[in-house]
This record gives structure tokens, sequence and C-alpha cells, in this order.
């Protein structure tokens, strides 16, 4: 029961906690948001190059046409998916250890989503018209083909980030309520125009509540859609190592896996960068038995809890990786596990094996508990986990294009400087977005917090 | 957290508490129920079901019916979408392939659900919140500390009495601050007039406005059943006719025949 010389959380200290870290500038933050400025400016020039100079600026080596980009392109997307899982799945589930981490990883699905947006106009080369790809009237009354999978990723994918950005932005309209009404001039008005008049009333929270589950109950199904749609990319084809029904769970499962690999990556700097880590006796919570494990905003519990759904959708892929080569080789068709056996001892065999090493072998020291409570080694496998999961995408795009049915098509294709600048340079982008959104809106959200914390009641005050 | 920009200019016949507890101030709603004072508002930095429970007593919110029309309208777009484009500049592939097909065209369908019912629900949310006319909420309302760790009261409109009477029971349930509009000295020349008149706008009414709801439904389901009128009459006019003349019925998903025979 209650105890009055317990140290515990109250709203007050939750609202001066989370929004504490806002507004304030460090050198160190600067150098982070520079470095990120100065890599996007370079992906930028590299895009300008390939856009003036044509698409044959790209590497690309016919008959491979998907390289870097596509790849780059799943990649992102699939970072996205942790952001919507945490934020959608799990508030449904009710899982409370979502709660510290879900407004960061959302924004992260937000900026991922616009990162991978980019790609397909990088990739098409006339950018300009990357309207296309939309259906809108026009005079020659040409259409789309709906039943192309490429027309089916451009719905998902803008669908996607339409319902994650509405998601995301009624989520913060309360706590933006709580900035407002703690800043004053020129900061309080551009608040006060983005809480679109938040006061909190009851007839507000009612219908808020009832819309925000209606909004995680039709993004819950998105979250295996989009992937799914974006594996019938390939799948869909006639190519030998595309051609299969094990891409969408497979793809599914992959971009979960990274992106809660992304979203330790961001959250673990993120809280002892800002002191979230710390309990409310003030004293940093090292493991999850601490007394205050659970009152800390992103503390060892929560990341762990990111750890066991790698290990858990990291065993799925692993499964998956095997599963893939056993049908090749037991269709006994020639084709189908040439590809195959051209992955595992072809040029791109280094490409498999980080692929093995990173995405199969790496996360398996989490199965050791201390090990997954250690920050050091939380950090570094799931830097790991991100680079594999690129190579993953360009292990699947890249080799299978390479050797397909024709032997006198085949080809080696290694990526140029302009496709490893704007990769990079995407990186960039992302962060920039990303190092920014901390600066200005609370990364943890207060009101769900404040409703993990026991609210102040009189009858606990007279019983102690 | 201070409050430094608040200052109480309550009118007269408003009531305004603030709590610390929550109990209290739940306490506090179900006395002022008992006796006959129904339309407050309620203001609290988070939701809580005990609150909704104590001021709706279990009535679900109307959002859901916007959810509903929403999606449907999104699944009968993304499908009309599809098959009026594909039927107004058929692709004929010569070894039959159905020109509406419904798997290649369940994606779009979704899609396109999913998408309507989300934009429908936030309309629903704006409208039924009020968020649109928010800016007009009275000043008790916007009181920084709701945004922080307090809960909040606001009754309007109540005679001298009555208003007596709230404020002895909002004391009486221990709120820590009782604003009673009718008890603030005012000097003559800055008395606030009530005007009998005045637009309804600043108190909120009391129940959601289900009208437009109504309307809103009505103008749906129009634009559906004429989204319906409108497939079968560009099937009239297309290449569709021409393709059924010759033996291919694009419902029953038969072979298409090759562009020789329609010739």
């Amino acid at each position: 029961m209650a105890n009055s010389n317990e140290a515990k959380l109250t709203y007050a200290k939750v609202t001066e906690d989370i929004l504490r870290p806002m507004f304030k500038s460090s050198a160190g933050y600067f150098a982070l948001l520079g470095l990120a400025v100065a890599i996007m400016t370079y992906g930028g020039y590299c895009w300008y190059f390939q856009l003036t100079r044509g698409l044959g600026a790209a590497g690309y080596q016919p008959p491979v046409f998907w390289g870097v980009y596509i790849t780059t392109f799943v990649f992102w997307v699939g970072i996205g998916h942790a952001g919507t899982l945490i934020s959608a799945v799990l508030f449904l589930f009710r899982s409370k250890w979502r709660t510290g981490v879900y407004r960061a990883s959302e924004a992260m699905t937000i900026f991922a989503v616009m990162t991978a947006a980019l790609f397909p106009a990088i990739h098409v080369g006339r950018a300009w018209n990357a309207y296309w790809l939309f259906p809108y009237p026009n005079q020659r009354q040409l259409w789309q083909n709906f039943k192309s999978p490429l027309m089916w990723d451009v719905f998902a994918v803008s669908t996607y980030f339409s319902v994650s950005t509405i998601f995301f932005y009624i989520g913060l309209i309360p706590d933006i309520a709580s900035v407002r009404d703690r800043t004053r001039g020129v900061v309080h008005q551009i608040y006060k125009a983005m809480a679109i008049g938040w006061r909190g009333t009851d007839r507000q929270w009612r219908h808020y509540m009832a819309a925000y589950g209606f909004f995680a109950a039709f993004a819950t199904p998105l979250v295996l859609s989009v992937h799914s749609v974006v594996s019938w990319d390939f799948a869909m084809a006639q190519t030998m190592g595309w051609h299969s029904t094990l891409f969408p769970p497979y793809f599914v499962a992959g971009a979960i896996f990274s992106g809660c690999a992304m979203v330790i990556t961001l959250m673990l700097p993120l809280s002892v960068m800002f002191d979230w880590d710390i309990g409310p006796d003030g004293k940093r919570v090292t493991n999850e038995h601490d007394k205050y494990a659970k009152d800390v905003y992103i503390g060892v519990w929560h990341l762990e809890s990111l750890a066991k759904m790698c290990l858990l959708t990291g065993g799925i892929l692993t499964y998956a990786y095997g599963v893939e080569h056993y049908i090749a080789w037991y269709s006994d068709n020639p084709y189908e596990w040439g590809i195959f056996e051209y992955r595992l001892y072809g040029e791109y065999d280094w490409v498999f094996m980080m692929m093995v090493f990173c995405n199969c072998l790496a996360p398996l020291v989490w199965w050791k508990k201390s090990w997954r409570r250690n920050y050091t080694i939380l950090f570094i496998v799931s830097l790991i986990i991100n680079v594999g999961m690129w190579f993953e995408r360009y292990n699947i795009i890249a080799s299978a294009l390479a050797h397909q049915y024709d032997p006198a098509a085949w080809t080696l294709y290694t990526p140029n400087w302009v496709e490893w600048g704007i990769m990079a340079g995407s990186f960039g982008w992302f962060f920039v977005w990303f190092l920014l959104f901390i600066r200005v809106m609370p990364s943890v959200a207060i009101a769900e917090i404040k409703e993990l914390v026991r609210p102040p009641l009189k009858s606990d005050e007279e019983a102690a | 957290m201070s409050a430094p920009f608040y200052e109480s200019t309550a009118q007269n016949g408003t009531v305004k508490g603030v709590f610390a507890h929550l109990d209290s101030l739940v306490n506090a709603i179900d006395k002022l129920e008992k006796n006959g004072i129904k339309d407050y508002m309620v203001m609290s930095p988070l939701p809580r079901h005990d609150l909704e429970e104590a001021i709706y007593k279990g009535k679900p919110s109307p959002v859901r019916w916007f959810t509903m029309t929403g999606a449907i309208f999104g699944g009968v777009m993304g499908f009309s979408l599809a098959s009026i484009t594909h039927l107004n500049w058929p692709m004929i592939i010569p070894a039959g392939k159905p020109l509406v097909s419904i798997p290649a065209f369940i994606v779009i369908t979704f899609e396109s659900t999913v998408l309507w019912g989300c934009l429908f629900t936030l309309l629903g949310m704006i409208l039924l919140t009020r968020l649109h006319t928010a800016s007009k909420l009275q000043v008790e309302v916007c009181d920084p500390r709701f945004s922080d760790d307090k809960f909040g009261l606001v009754i309007n409109d109540l005679p001298r009495k009555r208003a007596d009477d709230a404020s002895q029971i909002l004391n009486d349930e221990g709120a820590m601050e009782v604003v009673n509009g009718w008890a603030i000295e005012r000097p003559v020349e800055e008395k606030v007039v009530v005007d009998e008149n005045a637009p309804a706008s600043l108190v909120e009414p009391d129940e959601p406005d289900t009208s437009l709801l109504g309307k809103l439904t009505i103008a749906i389901t129009l634009f559906i059943v004429a989204s319906f009128f409108g497939v079968k009459m560009l099937h009239q006019y297309t290449v569709a006719e021409t393709l059924e003349k010759n033996n291919y019925n694009y419902k029953s998903g038969a072979v298409a025949p090759s562009y020789r025979t329609i010739k």
C-alpha cells in the first residue's frame, strides 16, 4: 500500500521529466545534426548528379535494374514496421512496456516511410513524373494497372504513411497541449495552433479514446499487409529466388525484426541522454529486478522486451531462410536451386554470409539474460542487425537478377558511388528528421505514461 | 507547475472547481447529478475510465458510425476504382484473364477501406469533440493545470442559489479551489452583462449533434448507390458491351476472346 516515505511517480513529475529535455541544446546535439545534414546534402548532390545525367549514372548492369535503390526502399519500409507494431498492435494487447517507447518509435516509422518513399522516385529516374504512379483523371483516360503488384505497393505504402501519420498526430495532441500550457510568446502560439484546441474535456477524451482504438484497429492489419504487399513486388514475378509463397510472412517477420532493432538503436542513447532511465528515487535503474524498473520512462525493462521481440522474429527469419533453401532443393527445379547455390557459393557469397551472421547468429547472444540487459551488447547487436537486414534485401534482389535463366545474360552487379551516396544520404535525411523531432516534441507520451501512474486519491492519503 | 498566464474571470452563473484527487472528483460528479446538475464539463490530464463511467454511464461514443461509414465507402470506392478503370480501358489477355479480377483487386479494396475508414474516423473525432470550435471554449476550461496534474469541473448558467449549492458540494467533496462567478465582487463599470441571447457556442451543448451524423450518413449512402449505378452505366457504354456480345461474361470470370474475334 501507499507509503508516504516511498518515492513515487506523480503526474506533475511525469510532465516535468518528459518536457525537461525539450528546447535544450548542447554542442553534441548540434554536432550530430550537422553531421546528418552534411550526409543528407551529399546524398542530395548524388541524386542531382543522377537527375542531370540520367539513370545511366547509377551502376546498373543489364539485366540487373533493381539494385541498391530498391534494396534501401525495402529496408526503410521494413524499419517503419516496428513503430506501428508497438503503437497499435501492442496497444490493443494492452502491453505496458510499449508506453515509454511508442512515441519515438512511431516518429521513427513516419520518418522511415518518408525516407522509403523517396526511393521509387529516385529509382524510376525521371522523378518529376513520379505522380504518374497515382490514379488521377487525365485527358488520355489512361489508368494504372491495378493488377500489378507495383501498383498495390503504391497504395499500400501511401495508405500506411497516411494512417501512421494520422495515428501519430492524434496521439501527440494532448501532449502538444501540455507543451502549449508551459510556453510563452511565439513558441506558445505555434503549439497552440498545433494542439487544435485540445483542453482535455470529458467530451474530448471520450470521443478521442474511441477514435484512438479504431485507428489502432486499422493500423494493426496494415502492419501485416504493407510488407506482404512489398514482398509481392518480388514474389509475383516469375524470377527464380523470388517466386515463393513464403515471402509475405518472411518479409513481415524480417520487417519487425529490423524495426525493433532500430528502435533499440535509437531509444538506448535517447534514454541515457535524457536521463529517462532514472527512477523516482533519483538512481539509475540497472536491471529488471530493480524496485523502480517499471517506473522509469525508457529503461532496461523496455529495451529487454524489444530484444525479446527481436529474438522471436529473428528465429522466424532464420527458419524462413532454412525453409527457402530446403524448398528450392526439394523442388528439383534446376533454375530455382541454381539461384540458391549461386547465393551460397557465387560472387555474392559474402553478402549471404553477412546476412546469416548478422541476422541469425549475432542476435543469439541475447538468449543470455545478462547480455540482453547490457547496454553495450544491446546497442552493438542492434547495429549489427540493421546492417544484416540491409544485406538480406541486397542478397534477395541482386543475386536473383544477376543469374536468371539465360547464362549469356549473366552479369555481376556492383553499386557505384552515386548509389552508395544516395543510400548514405537517406540515413542523413532520416536522422535530420528524427533529431529535429526529439527537440521540438515530447518523445515520450505524457498522457499515456500518466495512465500507468497510480492516480492521486484522497483515500490513499487518508490511509497513510 | 505554476500557471503564469491564468486569471479567473468567471462570469455570473459559472462555478469552477479544481481537484487534486480523482476520487473526490468522481464523488463530486455523483453528488451533482443527484442534485440535478447535469450540464458540466470535466477536464483531466489523462483519459480515465472511472470519469467516463461517472459522466456517460457507459454509453459508447458515436465515432464508430463514422468509422463504419468510412470503411464501407472506402471498400466500395477502391473496388469501383479498379473495376471501372479496367472496364474503361480493357487490357485483354488473349490467353484469357478476367477483366474484373477479384483476387487482384482485394489489395486495392483493402487499402482503400483502411484509408477511408481512418479519414472518416478523424472527421468524426474532430466534429464530435468540437475541436473545430474549441477556440471558443471559456477561460475557466483553459486552465494550464488541467494538462499537468489537476482535474477540473466547470458548470455554467446556474442561478445564484443553485451556484451556491454547487460550490458547497465541490467544497464538501474536497476541491482544492472553488470559484463561484456570483461570489466575485465586481466594480459596477466592469460588471459583465449576461446576455440572454448569447450564442450557445460559449457553452457546450448537452447532447452531441447527431443530426449532422445523420445527414452525412445519408449523403454517403447516396454516393455509394450512385457509384453502383455509375459502374453499371460505364459498363454499358464501354468495350465491355462488345465483349459481352462476343460471349465474354466478365462477371462469371469466363475466358476472354482474343482480339481477332472481337474485331
